[in-house]
């Protein structure tokens, strides 16, 4: 599985909204070390794009392949290699930052051990949230839950990062810490898909568009 | 970092136990989650003989269909919740792209819901069988029918709240759903326990009632995940 190169290829993905035509045969590859930036309007389809790309949407025509092979035909290790954080982060109000995290170790593959917890500790002191680690995530700001889900960018060694819209409500700081976050993840050879308005900035990555 | 990630595949007691303690949590600091089926059970138990007249034989007579029925109802005014917060804040996307076993992952789910909904029931239930005149000899044939009807309406009503998963206002279409599939445990738990009032051996009607749970137990958690991968990829 190692041999074959992580790569992602796109292929003239179509989809039909009623009688419009939301996305065209979109075509696009990503390969290991390589971030590409879904670019478009409010409505053009990034959001549906990113969820046919990890498995989540149906596409009317068009294929997606990892490793070579298509998702659906090898839906469990495409899903181990993944990490999807859409614009829902799957963050519950009533537990607690470390709490809440503690599922995405387990869901990401990673067998719970007594370090867990301190690895949990130490993604959310990079996160400047360690003080809050114990608050209920309900009463923390839109800014701090937005951190708690980045958390899982420190926390796992997922090969594919698909982030929709990971900047939402992120101060200056945060967006530095995640910029430094996937500099340091296409280096060891991961690669990035990530819609966002905002222009960014990856040491020594030169970051591929792609306009819908 | 990528190259020490460990096997990937979890412990299914690993998966199970951190699903339970998450779940179990949730629920501790949401009480009304769980509270108001049980409180539904209560009053409407508890209002029957009000309704119909203290007529101790009467009460006798209808007291298995009323505890059967009314544990029927509570169990399905919980069945609304127990996806649905799930999908509104995205955990469950994320549990469906985990790679880890969607089954296993609503079988700890489910379990954790008759814990909260079923098992209070189950203990109430002695109590509110005293109310309707029910012989202190048919209490453990109550119990057992509704410790083995309750999972079983809880893991049949989990596909159902699967497939309404995402809908708004899906309480009716939910029962439409799950009724139909929970008569057969509804008629062999209230058979088991006029058996028992009456002094019949209840053994046939428990032992239905439990090859119900077992093929509930089999089939119900496979059902129920393929129904939330397509209610997942179908939203937008």
């Amino acid at each position: 599985m190692t041999a074959k190169s992580n790569k992602l290829e796109v292929d003239d993905i179509s989809v039909w909204r009623g009688d419009n035509l939301l996305l065209n045969e979109v075509s696009f590859s990503l390969s290991p070390g390589e971030v590409l930036q879904v670019q478009g309007a409010n409505g053009s389809g990034k959001t549906t794009l990113l969820r046919i790309v990890c498995g989540l949407g149906i596409a009317d025509e068009g294929l997606v392949s990892w490793c070579g092979n298509p998702i659906e035909k090898n839906r469990d290790q495409f899903h181990e290699d993944l990490l999807y954080l859409g614009h829902k982060p799957g963050i519950k109000p009533a537990l607690s930052a470390i709490e809440n995290l503690r599922i995405f170790t387990l869901l990401d593959g990673q067998a719970t051990s007594p370090g867990t917890d301190a690895n949990i500790e130490t993604a959310l002191d990079e996160l400047s949230l360690l003080s809050k680690a114990h608050l209920p995530c309900g009463a923390l700001s839109a800014g701090q839950q937005r951190r708690v889900a980045l958390a899982r960018l420190v926390l796992q060694a997922a090969r594919l990062w698909v982030l929709d819209e990971p900047l939402t409500s992120l101060d200056k700081s945060g967006l530095a810490l995640v910029e430094q976050r996937m500099a340091d993840h296409v280096r060891q050879g991961g690669s990035v898909l990530l819609t966002t308005h905002a222009p960014i900035n990856i040491d020594g990555v030169k970051v591929g568009t792609l306009a819908l | 970092m990528h190259s020490d990630k460990s096997t990937s595949t979890v412990g299914i007691a690993q998966l199970l136990k951190c699903i339970f303690v998450r779940e179990w949590s949730i629920a501790v600091r949401n009480p009304g989650q769980w509270l108001n089926p049980l409180l539904f059970f209560v009053i409407v138990v508890s209002l029957f003989p009000l309704g119909i007249g203290p007529s101790p034989d009467t009460l006798e007579t209808i007291a298995p269909g009323i505890m059967w029925v009314s544990a029927l109802l509570a169990v399905l005014l919980s069945l609304d919740a127990l996806f649905n917060a799930d999908f509104a804040d995205g955990t469950l996307e994320q549990m469906v792209l985990s790679g880890q076993s969607m089954s296993l992952i609503v079988l700890a789910k489910v379990l954790v819901h008759w814990l909260l909904s079923g098992l209070p029931l189950l203990v109430l239930s002695p109590i509110l069988g005293l109310l309707l005149n029910l012989s202190l000899d048919t209490m453990p044939v109550l119990m057992i029918s509704l410790f083995l009807g309750t999972l079983s309406m809880s893991l049949i009503g989990a596909i159902g709240a699967a497939l309404t998963v995402g809908l708004n206002q899906a309480g009716v279409l939910l029962s439409l759903l799950v009724l139909p599939l929970t008569v057969p445990v509804l008629i062999f738990g209230s058979a088991s326990v006029a058996a028992a009032a009456s002094d019949i051996s209840a053994t046939g009607p428990l032992l239905i009632l439990a090859s119900v749970l077992i093929l509930a137990l089999s089939l119900a958690p496979l059902a129920t995940a393929l129904a939330l991968r397509i209610g997942v990829s179908g939203s937008n």
